[in-house]
């Protein structure tokens, strides 16, 4: 009898355990670490803003070209939004209280064509290139290429250090 | 004394040679070599003593469960042959030749006792056909030795690797889903799809760990593809000995520690009611191993593990009832080699030029970001009935598997798991076992249900997507011991896999796709005694995996690969057909060669396709790769060669592997990931006893990977690393303090501190692999 209680045990365990295990419908995942857009906002005293987008939204890719006047200063402004969330999320802000593990980076080719310099600094003293100052050169055509990397305790300036979460390129006509 | 005594019986015996040489010629030169095996499964019972009463003589066996025996006169003497949890064992034989090769055949863990006559018949999960090899029990002593690692040292096993903390075991070429792993009686449920994901278990609670190579599996079963690793804890005793077992480790390159403890006991109480449990636990801890050049910073590693379990047992004269729980727990945090992260494609290339890992720290325990967490529990109930030759097993058994891995993340997210997976699974399996005649018949059947989740609150999206799958399998298998020499075996296994899936789609709506699965293995094997010299198995298995969730449903960036992965919901199973040879010679008794050739076809081999086109994304571009179908074959020869050249101590070998993964689409390629080549070569001197010690050993031993060349550079983001040469020694010894054993030794890998990296390790784009390190390990068996 002893046995039969055992298996009976045994037995039942199974079936209140399997059947104990009703599932639920899951939910979905805000994706919190996603980035759809990056803003690029030039500034000159005494004329509106230019906002130029490169956006990600449902497998769409979107660029403007960057449009500017030759023999210019311009001051640079970067934002990185999640459009995907309503309301729209502002992901700069997180960059900007993290800036000593962030950086971004920008690339013009031609080279002459748009010279960058960091308007921006961390608490090291580090460039952060969220604000930027940028000169522009001669009429003509290139590309603007804008990388923000992300490198926890490590940053120390260079392109080379840390991983990348943004990296995209504009067409640029000035 | 004893050796004293030996030497005075050596005299004698030459002072009797000489003396009937004048006369007649009966020289006391007679040589008797042998092996002691498990009688249950032919696995070889490792330093069995071998004692012949009349002479009072005795040797030990060696790790393999060889032994000789030289210098006797030919005449009746009795063998009395004993090992660790077996019964002495006595057989009288009559040497009538001056070689003789004796196998003697123990009960393994019989526990029998002297009233009863009817013996407790263990159900093997080794079939007499199998080609398999054991790990060494010494090696099994090291506690801080992953699974990967105390496989490695199988011919034709290799470790996928993720760096110096993560190994999975390939076997002939397959690794992951393919490879099955039963641990305990039990198969282990994990996410075992990804490649950077180690087995979830706990190597040093093993009492024997084994590969078997052969396809197939009808027990455990329809996807073992590539082979199976079988893992068996301590069988419960109710001799009410204590078992106890501690086993220690440090190693220098990481500075790491390990412990393992075990213990065990059992009662007789009255009416044969038997009781008994054991107890075992491990703690381990790892700080960051080094390289030649640099520390590898973050591959530190800690471990906590225990188990509990509880036995009972009633016996009468043809009946014996048996009752096992057993409670596991595995709980492991490691750290991922920092300098491994990156986020896009251009970090890799960078990593890659670069030839050093962007991220040095200084040497610490601590594990940083990135790190993964698994903790797995598993309970296991078992019962079993035997009446005179039918035996009946019910097992329940259950598994939890909870895994997070963090990454660095933006806005004080890192304590956030980035992925976070529970998995479930309930099993309950029915065998039916049955002697007669000849043969040995089992028939069993299976439910398992499993149940993946995804925690939710990571803020990514899921890679594997919550499932429930449910598989319903029936199997037989039947041994059929023709005579002494010849053994053939045969089985099936049908399996019913019903899967439902529960995804979301690019508008964030639930859709619950349902997938079924017919799966079937078949399984043929023989093996055959040729001559006393010559041994030959053979085994033909056919086996079915189903495509898993990862290969179905994969669609996006796959972080530490740098790539852009998708599934394919209308993956076929896979289907393969493995032909594997053993031959096994041995020739004079010193010289040993197992030579074996395989043939694994796949039908519909599920692979990662990299395509032509990049997709680009905020991150920037991403090569894109697609799960896609092809026909495969691989084929491969393991070689085992040992002699002594004419030295009784000193002791040759040789371990050769070579594979070939061939796609059998218009490429012709060699498949990604195709182990290289690779050859070892060892001198060992060995010495059974000296003074009060046993089973002396030091050695040396010599390994050659060569690089992988024949792989398409195409499907790859750096060339196959250059081939390497890495040499390692071994020094290890153990004394009997009244019946106790106390045990050291001392290995030195990579002694020369060669700087290399590894084809089959996935950080090989980032850090070179480890640097010398010695392990000391101190053990001691009650």
């Amino acid at each position: 009898m002893k046995h039969f209680n055992a298996l009976t045990w045994m037995l039942l365990l199974g079936i209140v355990t399997l059947s104990g295990c009703k599932k639920d419908d899951p939910e979905p995942d805000d994706e919190n670490e996603l980035i759809t857009t990056v803003e690029l906002v030039f500034k000159k005293s005494g004329s509106p803003d230019k906002v130029f987008t490169w956006s990600e939204l449902s497998g769409t890719i979107s660029v403007d070209t960057i449009q500017l006047e030759d023999g210019e200063i311009y001051e640079l402004e970067a934002r990185f939004l999640d459009e995907s969330k309503t309301p729209v999320e502002d992901i700069t802000e997180e960059v900007a209280e993290e800036d000593e593990d962030h950086q971004v980076f920008y690339f013009s080719n031609p080279g002459p064509l748009l010279t960058l310099t960091y308007q921006d600094a961390d608490a090291n003293a580090l460039p952060v290139g969220l604000n930027m100052r940028v000169v522009t050169g001669d009429s003509g055509s290139g590309t603007l290429r804008v990388v923000l990397k992300h490198a926890p305790g490590e940053k120390d300036g260079n392109f080379s250090t840390g991983s990348t979460d943004v990296d995209i390129t504009f067409p640029v006509a000035l | 004394m004893l050796h004293l005594r030996q030497i005075g019986l050596l005299i004698l015996c030459l002072l009797m040679c000489l003396q009937t040489a004048q006369a007649e010629p009966v020289p006391c030169d007679y040589n008797i070599k042998g092996k002691v095996s498990d009688e249950h499964d032919n696995s070889a019972l490792d330093y069995s003593t071998i004692f012949i009463v009349e002479l009072e003589k005795g040797v030990v066996a060696d790790s393999a469960g060889y032994f000789e025996i030289k210098g006797i006169c030919p005449g009746q003497y009795t063998f009395r042959i004993s090992h660790l949890g077996c019964d002495n064992k006595d057989t009288v034989i009559t040497v009538r030749y001056p070689m003789a090769f004796l196998e003697f055949k123990l009960e393994h863990h019989a526990e029998e006792l002297a009233a009863v006559q009817i013996t407790a018949q263990r159900i093997s999960p080794v079939n007499a056909t199998d080609i398999s090899q054991s790990v060494q029990q010494s090696d099994l002593r090291n506690p801080s030795l992953e699974l990967g690692q105390l496989l490695k040292n199988i011919t034709g096993v290799q470790n996928l690797q993720t760096g110096p903390t993560l190994f999975k075991p390939i076997i002939h070429g397959l690794h992951s889903d393919r490879v099955l792993i039963v641990n305990n009686g039990m198969r282990l449920e994990g996410q075992s799809w990804g490649s950077e994901h180690a087995p979830e278990m706990d190597a040093s609670a093993a009492r024997e760990l084994q590969v078997i190579k052969g396809a197939g599996s009808v027990q455990f079963g329809t996807d073992a593809i590539g082979g199976v690793v079988l893992m068996e804890y301590d069988k419960p005793e109710f001799n009410k000995v204590w078992k106890a077992q501690v086993n220690t480790s440090y190693q220098s390159n990481n500075r790491g520690g390990a412990l393992h403890a075990r213990l065990g006991n059992g009662y007789t109480l009255k009416n044969n009611h038997q009781l008994g449990f054991q107890i075992g636990g491990s703690a381990k801890r790892f700080g960051d191993a080094r390289a030649p050049d640099y520390v590898l910073s973050n591959t530190g590693a800690k471990e906590f593990n225990g188990y509990a379990g509880l036995f009972y047992q009633k016996r009468t004269d043809d009946k014996i009832w048996q009752w096992q729980s057993l409670y596991s727990i595995y709980n492991r945090e490691t750290g991922i080699l920092a300098a491994s992260h990156v986020g896009n494609l251009t970090d890799l290339q960078t990593a890659i030029s670069t030839g050093e890992p962007q991220i040095v720290r200084e040497w610490t325990y601590e594990i940083g970001l990135p790190k993964q967490s698994v903790l797995h529990h598993s309970l296991k109930n078992k019962l079993e009935y035997q009446f005179g030759k039918n035996q009946f097993r019910l097992q329940y058994d259950v598994q939890i598997d909870h895994r997070k891995e963090f990454d660095n993340r933006r806005g004080n997210r890192s304590d956030i798991p980035a992925l976070d997976m529970d998995l479930l699974v309930h099993h309950v399996g029915a065998v039916y076992k049955r002697s007669f005649l000849r043969h040995q018949f089992n028939a069993g059947a299976d439910y398992y249900y499993k149940y993946n989740r995804n925690v939710p609150g990571t803020g990514f999206r899921v890679i594997v997507p919550d499932y429930v799958s449910q598989i319903a399998a029936i199997w037989m298998f039947d041994q059929w011991k023709i005579n002494q020499k010849l053994t053939l075996e045969g089985g099936g296994r049908y399996e019913y896999q019903y899967f439902s899936v529960f995804r979301f789609n690019e508008q964030k709506e639930l859709i619950k796709p349902t997938f079924k699965y017919n799966n079937l293995a078949l399984l043929g094997g023989i093996s055959w005694d040729i001559s006393e010299k010559l041994q030959w198995k053979s085994t033909l298995g056919i086996a079915s995996r189903s495509p898993n969730a990862n290969e179905l449903f994969s669609q996006g960036v796959h972080q530490s690969a740098a790539a852009i992965e998708y599934g394919d919901t209308s993956l076929l199973p896979e289907k393969s057909f493995k032909w594997i040879h053993q031959l096994s010679f041995n020739w004079n008794f010193d010289t040993r060669l197992v030579f074996s050739p395989y043939a694994n076809y796949v039908n519909n081999f599920i692979y990662l396709e990299p395509q032509q086109e990049f997709e680009l994304t905020v991150r920037g571009p991403f090569p894109v790769f697609r799960y896609r179908q092809t026909d495969v074959i691989i084929s491969g020869l393991d070689v085992d060669f040992s002699f002594k050249p004419g030295v009784e101590w000193l002791k040759l070998g040789t371990q050769y592997s070579y594979i070939r993964m061939i796609k059998l689409d218009e490429s012709r390629d060699e498949l990604v990931n195709t182990p290289p080549n690779r050859i070892t070569l060892s001198a060992g001197l060995h010495k059974l006893s000296w003074k009060s010690f046993q089973n002396l050993h030091a050695g040396f031993e010599w390994t050659y990977v060569a690089q992988q060349q024949r792989v398409d550079p195409r499907s790859d983001f750096a060339s196959p690393p250059d081939a390497y040469n890495l040499l390692s020694m071994e020094i290890q010894g153990e004394t009997i303090i009244g019946t106790h054993r106390l045990g050291a030794g001392v290995t030195i890998d990579n002694m020369l501190n060669t700087r290399y990296r590894d084809y089959l390790d996935r950080f090989r784009y980032f850090a070179d692999a480890q640097g010398i390190n010695v392990h000391a390990k101190i053990y001691f068996i009650i």
